[in-house]
């Protein structure tokens, strides 16, 4: 009889135990899928932000283009125009993409050092970076335009590497983008201009009305192992 | 002899009344816990339910968003190949091969024509979050995301290694692109991208291989738990530049007599 009821309470404590143990996992658990759930729903939200603002931006894309594409329909029969119109594309893609020397309103960023501390390729990604940023349509640091394919290689102590070619302290990179846009982005807290302060770099920036920009020299870009896709 | 036959009596009382009050603890919180799970599980259910529905109406959304996108970017196609068969027909029509020959070299080097070859392709992706890892001193999520300067530094190191056409998440690189973070997305040529991350290069494999493993980008980012996926390829394909050429050259002028 004694012994019986010791063990009946040994039942329901054990019992409680574990009733106990399940109520605190249940707790911890759904406090863990509450936190996903929330990321779920707060990832899909900014998904759905991103592809609107792509969406505006593509739409207005569009149409700037059917407004551009509407010339191809007048000028159709009419060859002289025709051959303006051709020679004025190929221009365009050839000036975009830096075969052709380019001029317009925009910045001279200079980076110096005086105490001989280097400046480091990570330097100058970072200023082309943010002239990049605010939208710049041609750069070129020391007169060697900046294409798609142009590499930032560091070279040993005093001289970086840029389209294949040698090039050594002061640093001038020229750009032709709005240049307040650009004197904002450089002058901004935790800017480049601050940022580069910290290792000692010197960043002198100009504004000017008529900056010249070169061609890109012809064998740096290459595409011998580019073959294109049919449509 | 009374006192002696009395006490075992009043010890036997006294655990009986013991084991009633232990008893009655255990089945008074028995009964609390029991109310306190029951309620959570109902909260619960109703909550998950709730939940279910607004989620499936955010996705309904989103989904329907990346078609109006897509049917967009169709239609962008659509005009960019207009204003291309105009090139081509005319250089075709002009009979001269030579016209025909550069306007493609051209268009090759602008990264203007889809191109396939030799080469890589990479993916980014911020690293996988660890349970209860936030609760650790030393945890800064900013190491663990992938940033617009580890796009760049892996752009740099590809371009290092010779590569000649990269494309993130089909957006081609051209002159004037630039990864730029915007929050939790990387904007590239104008348009918004979020993890992961595509990278395709045609190149020498080898050579660029190498060249993105052994670089602080890579090695760092892997240090960190980011997910670094690096794959050699005999054929990759990258697209072509897809978006409106004017707005990259508004500000730009022809120089007419100082051509190097």
């Amino acid at each position: 009889m004694k012994l019986g009821r010791n063990v009946s309470l040994a039942i329901v404590c054990m019992i409680l135990g574990i009733i106990l143990a399940w109520q605190f996992q249940s707790i911890t658990q759904k406090k863990a899928l509450e936190g996903l759930k929330n990321k779920t729903s707060e990832e899909l939200r900014d998904q759905l932000l991103v592809l609107q603002g792509n969406y505006n931006n593509l739409w207005k894309q569009y149409n700037k283009l059917q407004e551009d594409n509407k010339k191809i329909e007048a000028i159709k029969g009419d060859t002289d125009e025709q051959v303006n119109y051709y020679k004025q594309q190929l221009q365009e893609i050839k000036m975009m993409s830096g075969l052709l020397a380019v001029k317009g309103k925009g910045v001279i960023v200079t980076l110096s050092s005086d105490n001989g501390q280097n400046i480091f390729d990570d330097d100058i990604l970072d200023v082309l970076n943010e002239l990049r940023a605010s939208d710049a349509q041609a750069i070129s640091i020391n007169d060697e335009r900046i294409v798609a394919m142009t590499e930032v290689r560091e070279a040993g102590d005093y001289y970086i590497v840029v389209n294949g070619k040698q090039i050594s302290p002061p640093y001038v990179i020229k750009a032709i983008a709005d240049p307040d846009n650009v004197e904002r982005a450089f002058n901004m807290m935790e800017g480049v201009k601050e940022r580069l302060k910290e290792y000692n770099i010197d960043v002198k920036l100009e504004k000017q009305d008529n900056i010249v920009i070169s061609q890109v020299s012809g064998p740096v870009v290459k595409t011998d192992m580019l073959t294109p896709v049919e449509k | 002899m009374h006192w002696e036959v009395n006490k075992p009596k009043s010890v036997v009382a006294m655990k009986k009344r013991d084991n009633s009050f232990i008893l009655f603890i255990v089945l008074f919180l028995f009964g609390i816990v029991l109310c306190v799970q029951i309620r959570s599980t109902l909260d619960a259910l109703e909550k998950k339910a709730a939940s279910a529905v607004k989620l499936d109406d955010l996705k309904k959304r989103c989904d329907e968003a990346a078609d109006d996108v897509d049917r967009i970017k169709a239609l962008i196609d659509e005009e960019n190949k207009k204003g291309d068969n105009f090139l081509e027909d005319f250089a075709v029509k002009s009979g001269d091969s030579s016209l025909i020959k550069e306007l493609e070299t051209i268009k090759l080097q602008a990264g203007w024509t889809d191109v396939k070859g030799p080469g890589l392709e990479i993916v980014l992706n911020d690293a996988v979050r660890k349970p209860g890892e936030e609760l650790l001193a030393d945890y800064d999520p900013n190491k663990k995301i992938i940033h617009d300067s580890d796009i760049m530094e892996t752009l740099n190191e590809l371009k290092k290694a010779g590569a000649q056409a990269i494309s993130i998440n089909g957006e081609r690189i051209i002159t004037a692109s630039q990864p730029v973070c915007t929050g939790p997305t990387i904007k590239i040529n104008n348009t918004r991208h979020a993890v992961p991350y595509t990278i395709k290069a045609i190149g020498n494999p080898d050579a660029m291989y190498d060249g993105l493993s052994n670089s602080r980008v890579v090695q760092i980012g892997r240090i960190y738990g980011k997910q670094i996926d690096i794959t050699k390829s005999n054929e990759v394909i990258v697209s072509g530049y897809k978006g409106n050429l004017k707005y990259l050259i508004s500000g730009l002028e022809v120089v007419e007599n100082e051509v190097r």
